[in-house]
């Protein structure tokens, strides 16, 4: 139940988020080029880093929190038919988000704070940075409370009455981010600022990066979370058939909010500051964290299949035909799903610690992350728009065929960018460099990849650009939508009853704080006990 | 053989002890170090560095002597420089003396107010026929005969790593004599020898065509 105020809200949300999306993505491209060595003009290691940085702060940060923020008040509203809880407090929630990303902006353009995204001490941004970056975690925590609250009230209002899955999930997402952002901040607020202040004169890396992978893994789960809502709740009737198993999907979302938190340290497998045995017990949640991954894959893939079969498709694989393959939400859905089995694959990799070592700080692991968040993540946001546009906006989008050449267009990118990206990894190329033109034999292999991923990158960078004039066209001159389409996630009833573990979080909030305990105490207690020593900033 | 086994462990344990590796410099750039240079004072400064000029000061009577300005360089850089002196890591006949007596407050007090003046006006003109090779190496260095860009250290401003010299404007004679004492190993306190492996790897005209591009060139502040 999107009244007209909040329609606008969340609007403003989604358009900082694309926004800093069609920035970040003619950065990327700039990046892609510049490193191949093929334009000596545009080389320059200091612009280079700057970019990297702004991509990933923007793409990683600013396009996700203020996506997930503002689709997660359309989910509540439209999930729970209640009006938005305190607006007033909503837009502080905004606004704050807003100052902190234009804060951080100054110092990232500048070159004041090529750190990348994940921030790497001792390496120091100016203190802005720090503080942006702050600001815009505290302006999503004000999204979390809202969220939680309306979770609540909702259930206060309807005792025993099963929670929607739509909503159920961004609780779990909110509450996953809570736990999540802690470790970052308590590293920011702590270490980063007072270091970048001058108020202490060094920083331990090594306690900063085992705080930075509490954040690191599950902040993948927050922005992928939003993309399992679409799967569960809108590509089953989407494609014109219902949910596989409303529990399976709670299960899914249960167990991504439990074992995505304390299993950061296959980020830090390389790293000296943490002992092997801890790093073993997170290999083994990492492990356990595809489990939700492959029963999504399983659910999702089950409720096309019904649609399939509904629609006419027979046989072993002629359901898959049969799909509406026309439809923006089940495309980017199928596409989103093979992606996802891609990357899984190659995320398994990646946890396996003797095969990690192997790629570690190698070109696979942007490609594996640009794989499995531009492409598994990123395609649906774009689905969701499309699919939320006509209710936000009052107006259809203004062409059906543009948003599907838009989809196809990004999987073919992205396919085309991160396949030769994880060939260059296995090839020996390292990762975070500004030039690749080592000009020797061994690296005469890299160049090929380099061009196939050059042309991957322009074609993603063109497929941004038309998906925000889709969405900016639409806006303005679309065709005015008749009033039974403009509220498609507006689904829910009440579930069918569920278990109580599955309609509520205090007990898996327990187990998480058991969890992370265990998994983080000691690690994190060892700095205090033990005479660490800290580092003054890189470059003095 | 077994016989020759303990002879052979005596000879390569005598041998790993005699030549352990003395570092190439004593200077350790912690807190305490970074601090020292942040709180210098540049008054006190001033005042010592006055029997520097004798020699230092960018005059006509200095222009033809192969000692080098100083001022503007980077104050981690001459801190760096006076320690190794005192401690014998770089070694001058001259230098070895003046910087005996001084303590690290007066070092850094020293390198402090250098950094703070304006460096001279370039007086060396760029000579066409080497600077295509040079900009080359400054720019691009040669990654066949794994010579790094000098660029990727020695940036014109007072930019970081704070330790490594500006070069740009000082004079070329310096810089050519750095360079080949740093190729025979005369000079030797580049940390990990960063800077003999670079020399070993430039030829004689490849060293002379840098120290004139560095030379003509106008330091940024």
């Amino acid at each position: 139940m999107l009244d007209t105020a909040s329609k606008k809200f969340v609007l403003y949300h989604f358009w900082v988020a694309f926004a800093a999306f069609g920035l970040a993505s003619v950065l990327g491209f700039y990046q892609v080029l510049e490193r191949s060595g093929l334009l000596p003009l545009i080389e320059s290691s200091r612009v280079y880093f700057a970019s990297v940085s702004t991509h990933g702060v923007l793409m990683a940060f600013v396009l996700t929190t203020f996506f997930i923020m503002g689709f997660g008040y359309a989910t509540a509203c439209n999930a729970l038919r209640m009006p938005l809880w305190n607006p007033r407090l909503a837009w502080v929630g905004f606004w704050l988000a807003v100052a902190g990303t234009l804060l951080a902006a100054v110092p990232l353009l500048s070159g004041k704070a090529s750190v990348l995204y994940t921030f790497y001490p001792p390496i120091q941004a100016h203190t802005l940075f720090y503080i942006g970056a702050t600001l815009l975690v505290v302006g999503s925590w004000v999204w979390c409370f809202i969220m939680i609250r309306m979770y609540l009230d909702w259930k206060k209002q309807h005792p025993g009455a099963t929670v929607p899955l739509p909503m159920y999930a961004t609780t779990a997402n909110a509450i996953l981010w809570l736990w999540a952002s802690l470790g970052v901040a308590l590293e920011v607020l702590f270490q980063l600022i007072p270091w970048a202040l001058g108020w202490v004169d060094t920083v331990d890396p090594g306690l900063a990066r085992t705080l930075f992978s509490w954040t690191l893994h599950p902040i993948v789960y927050f922005w992928l979370i939003p993309a399992y809502i679409a799967l569960y709740s809108r590509v089953p009737q989407a494609a014109g058939g219902r949910l596989f198993s409303d529990e399976l999907a709670r299960v899914a979302f249960v167990m991504l909010l439990v074992l995505s938190l304390p299993i950061g340290f296959h980020h830090l497998y390389m790293d000296p500051e943490q002992g092997s045995g801890f790093k073993l017990a997170h290999a083994v949640g990492t492990f356990l964290v595809a489990l939700p991954t492959l029963l999504t894959g399983f659910t999702v893939t089950a409720s096309l299949e019904m649609a399939g079969r509904t629609r006419g498709g027979v046989g072993l694989m002629g359901w898959i035909g049969a799909l509406p393959w026309r439809n923006p939400v089940v495309l980017a859905a199928l596409l989103s799903l093979l992606m996802l089995i891609a990357g899984g694959f190659g995320g398994i990799v990646n946890a396996s610690y003797a095969m990690n070592t192997m790629v570690h700080n190698t070109a696979w692991v942007p490609g594996h992350f640009h794989l499995i968040f531009a492409g598994t993540t990123i395609i649906l946001y774009m689905a969701i728009a499309y699919d939320l546009w006509p209710g936000l906006t009052g107006r259809q989008l203004h062409s059906t065929s543009a948003p599907l050449l838009q989809l196809w267009t990004w999987f073919i990118g992205i396919i085309v960018l991160t396949s030769p990206w994880h060939v260059l990894g296995l090839l020996g190329q390292p990762r975070r460099i500004s030039s690749v033109t080592y000009n020797s034999l061994l690296t005469l292999a890299w160049t090929p990849y380099e061009l196939a991923m050059i042309v991957g990158g322009a074609i993603m960078l063109a497929s941004a650009l038309l998906f925000l004039h889709i969405l900016a066209k639409s806006q303005k001159k679309g065709v005015m939508a008749p009033a039974s389409t403009l509220d498609p996630t507006d689904s829910a009833e009440s579930g069918a009853p569920v278990h109580s573990l599955l309609n509520g979080f205090k007990v898996w909030n327990l187990v998480i704080l058991v969890l992370m305990l265990a998994n983080y105490g000691y690690p994190i207690l060892q700095f205090f006990l033990t005479r660490t020593y800290g580092s003054v900033a890189f470059g003095y | 053989m077994r016989r020759f086994i303990p002879v052979l462990s005596v000879v390569m344990a005598f041998h790993s002890l005699t030549s352990a590796a003395e570092p190439s410099s004593q200077v350790a750039w912690t807190a305490d170090t970074l601090n020292l240079l942040k709180q210098a004072s540049l008054e006190r400064g001033r005042i010592m560095a006055d029997s520097c000029e004798a020699c230092h000061a960018a005059t006509d009577e200095n222009a033809a002597s192969d000692y080098p300005y100083l001022a503007g360089q980077r104050a981690a850089y001459l801190f760096k420089q006076l320690r190794d002196y005192k401690n014998g890591n770089r070694i001058n006949a001259i230098m070895t003396g003046m910087a005996a007596p001084l303590s690290n407050q007066a070092m850094a007090d020293i390198a402090a107010w250098y950094s703070q003046q304006v460096p001279a006006v370039p007086v060396t003109t760029p000579d066409n026929s080497l600077a295509a090779t040079a900009s080359a190496l400054v720019a691009r260095g040669d990654p066949g005969r794994l010579i790094t860009p000098c660029s990727a250290c020695h940036t014109e401003s007072a930019d970081k790593p704070l330790d490594n010299p500006v070069l740009a404007g000082q004079k070329a004679t310096y810089l050519e004599d750095s360079l080949l004492a740093y190729q025979t190993g005369h000079r030797h306190n580049d940390t990990y020898q960063r800077m003999r492996l670079i020399a070993n790897s430039l030829t004689r005209d490849e060293i002379h065509g840098l120290a004139v591009y560095y030379a003509s060139r106008t330091p940024s502040r």
